[in-house]
């Protein structure tokens, strides 16, 4: 396929119409990461300010939000979640540092699985890298502590995320996620989530549940 | 897919004749402009953030093959690999290579417009790989065997009662007598089907809505999540990608989602904006082996510096087939082809050929509503008639509209006729209109008659009530 390569670049070099162009342009643009316009919903709003919008606007995309006071809510919040959805108190659980702590064994009847996620999984609990208050917008970055697929298989994805990770705009969780990669190249896969999945493809029918999660449930805790 | 554009006047005829897909219709062009104006109202950056990502593509267009480098060596850094396609076949026979290099059965899909634009289905059907659409809307048509007709609603054409009967009809292990009148019903249905294909395919072919340079991340946009399970479950990922999908970095891909969604579906932000950058690495759970981005060229290139260029700034969010009255009124499987509406109208004869497509650019009144909502600022009128003037050098219109043409013309150079000639009409229209003050019929005009009335002329011409009047406005 080098033909190709050669062919197709070659081309480009002689159609382009280089006015403003270069290379070094190129160049400075990826490494400046210069940002847009972001809207002032995004940027001008105090830290609790930003909360209560991320809250609204995950909620208004069909989410389920839950403001915790600490960690160890965490175990209880689930299986009341569980319940009212009437689903087995069964859940896998990321190996991310953050549930370390918790004491599961507070609620007697729930059972807690790690590892890869399987078929049969009927609920997930994964820990989110960052959430965007512009549009409640969570945003997941997999590592082997937190696969991807716990997003996606389970008919329900349950999020923690710690109310210090919540930034104003997308732009402000590139930084944190860019920081908190260092050196790294990007994770393998980062998934901005909006509530939770839906289709209307039968007659513009709005239905959630699509192929990914029917419940998207966010535990958002105060004071990490 | 076979483009059909040229027999675009009898397509739509056909559809305008069709009263369930007029039903379907009417339906449709309340939904997605609605959704879409009250989610701007909601954004005072609306047209700021335009004009941001209008630039943002201009650059990228004017550097595009150092994007492309650049995104490529991102790409082998992070252990994918990247396949250079100058044009739809080279992209089946490399998309096939690599099914066949994994001794794929299977491949599940997310919906991707170039998918439909190389005919990647067919060509893999036909070499004994089962190709399987995974969004709900194109698993409908693929099902139907029909081509989509909206790029991001493709089974907007159908009622629920043709889903439910093609529902009936293909899954063919359920009750063939079972009730089937509630949509969730259905989609409850179509998840089941489709969990077993997602888990057991081999490989998966996705599109992608942008290409990030800085980081070689595909950026991939869905609803539904079945593009993650699509990338997420095989061992060999396909990306799918023409060239001009590059964006400089995550902060441009922000500028571009911020319009995207709300241009599309009016949602703030679409459900899932995944970037996928590599295989699987170490230690992790789940992801692919192999991660493999194809760059298709297949006549893009062509039309940078040219005065159609900037349609390659184009997002495919819709928002120009949602408004246009065209399309509402004869959906999307008139146009023949993979893009329908004006994007399509100014795209296909591009990518087809303007002798096979010239019908395209005629199917617009140039109300000019789709270059209002285009969020990317694409002058969609000012290349539709860019296409007609090269209709007209190439010979191509009908001979009527010709002849037509030439006798317009031919009066416009002669004023003192034409005055003679349009008072002898708007007289004769007159009398034709009798007490009612209305034509129902004209030769020539079955079709516009057909569903409308015309006023007849009354009074003198406009260049009779100017001469006698002039003295009163000046």
């Amino acid at each position: 396929m080098t033909d190709a390569r050669t062919h197709i670049l070659a081309k480009l070099e002689r159609v382009i119409d280089r006015k403003d162009a270069g290379s070094a342009d190129a160049d400075s643009r990826i490494s400046l990461h210069i940002a847009g316009p972001i809207p002032r919903r995004g940027t001008d709003e105090t830290k609790p300010e930003q909360t209560e919008r991320f809250v609204r606007e995950a909620m208004l995309a069909g989410a389920d939000v839950h403001e915790l006071i600490s960690i160890e809510q965490v175990p209880v919040t689930v299986v009341a979640y569980l319940r009212a959805k009437n689903l087995p108190l069964n859940v896998r659980v990321s190996a991310d540092g953050i549930f370390e702590n918790v004491r599961w064994n507070q609620e007697p009847g729930l059972e807690i699985e790690n590892g890869g996620v399987e078929a049969t999984d009927t609920a997930s609990l994964s820990a989110a890298a960052s959430g965007v208050a512009e549009t409640g917008t969570l945003v997941m970055a997999s590592s082997p502590e937190n696969p991807a697929m716990y997003g996606f298989v389970p008919l329900l994805h349950m999020v923690l995320l710690p109310e210090s990770c919540i930034h104003g705009s997308y732009e402000d969780a590139w930084i944190a996620l860019r920081q908190r990669q260092g050196n790294l190249a990007m994770p393998r896969m980062v998934n901005m989530i909006t509530g939770p999945s839906r289709t209307a493809d039968i007659e513009q029918t709005l239905l959630m549940g699509a192929h990914g999660p029917q419940n998207l449930m966010i535990m958002i805790v105060g004071g990490t | 897919m076979k483009s059909s554009a040229r027999h675009f006047p009898a397509n739509a005829r056909e559809a305008l004749a069709d009263e369930r897909l007029q039903g379907v219709l009417d339906k449709f062009s309340d939904g997605f402009p609605v959704k879409r104006a009250n989610a701007i109202a909601r954004l005072d950056e609306f047209d700021e953030l335009r004009d941001a990502a209008r630039d943002i593509k201009d650059h990228v267009l004017a550097n595009l093959d150092t994007y492309l480098k650049r995104f490529e060596s991102r790409v082998h850094e992070s252990g994918g690999h990247v396949h250079w396609c100058r044009d739809d076949q080279e992209a089946r026979t490399t998309i096939l290579s690599i099914c066949r290099a994994a001794n794929a059965r299977t491949v599940t899909k997310s919906k991707s417009m170039i998918g439909e634009e190389i005919a990647i289905n067919d060509y893999l059907a036909d070499h004994d790989i089962e190709p399987v659409e995974t969004d709900l809307g194109e698993y409908i048509i693929q099902l139907r065997q029909e081509p989509p007709s909206h790029i991001i609603a493709p089974a907007i054409h159908l009622s629920k009662e043709q889903v439910a009967e093609t529902f009936v009809e293909k899954h063919t292990g359920r009750d063939p007598d079972r009730t089937l009148t509630d949509p969730r019903v259905m989609l409850d249905e179509a998840r089941a089907e489709l969990r077993q294909k997602f888990l057991n395919a081999d490989v998966g072919l996705t599109g992608a809505n942008m290409l990030v340079a800085e980081t070689g991340s595909i950026a991939i946009v869905t609803n539904e999540g079945n593009a993650d399970l699509t990338m997420g479950l095989p061992r060999v990922h396909i990306a799918l990608a023409s060239i001009e999908k590059i964006v400089p970095t995550l902060e441009d891909a922000s500028t571009i989602l911020r319009v995207l969604a709300r241009s599309a579906t009016g949602q703030e932000m679409s459900v899932y904006t995944t970037f996928a950058t590599g295989p699987k690495r170490t230690d992790d759970l789940d992801g692919p082996e192999e991660f493999h981005v194809l760059l298709l060229d297949n006549g893009r290139s062509d039309l940078l510096g040219t005065e159609f260029q900037d349609i390659l700034r184009c997002i495919r969010c819709g928002s120009c087939i949602n408004h246009c009255p065209v399309y509402s009124t004869v959906g999307g499987h008139a146009y023949g082809w993979v893009y329908p509406g004006p994007m399509g109208s100014v795209l296909t004869p591009a990518l087809v050929g303007i002798e096979d497509a010239h019908h395209l650019p005629n199917a617009s009144t140039l109300c000019g509503k789709c270059e209002t909502v285009c969020p990317m600022h694409i002058p969609l009128p000012r290349m539709l008639r860019s296409w007609r003037v090269r209709q007209v050098e190439k010979n191509l219109q009908s001979a009527s509209s010709r002849y037509g043409l030439g006798l317009w013309s031919y009066l416009a150079r002669h004023p003192r006729l034409y005055r003679v000639l349009s008072n002898c009409v708007a007289r004769a229209l007159n009398i034709m209109g009798g007490h009612r003050g209305k034509l129902s019929r004209l030769p020539l005009a079955g079709g516009w008659m057909s569903k409308r009335d015309l006023p007849a002329p009354q009074g003198g011409t406009f260049m009779a009530q100017w001469k006698n009047s002039r003295s009163r406005y000046l």
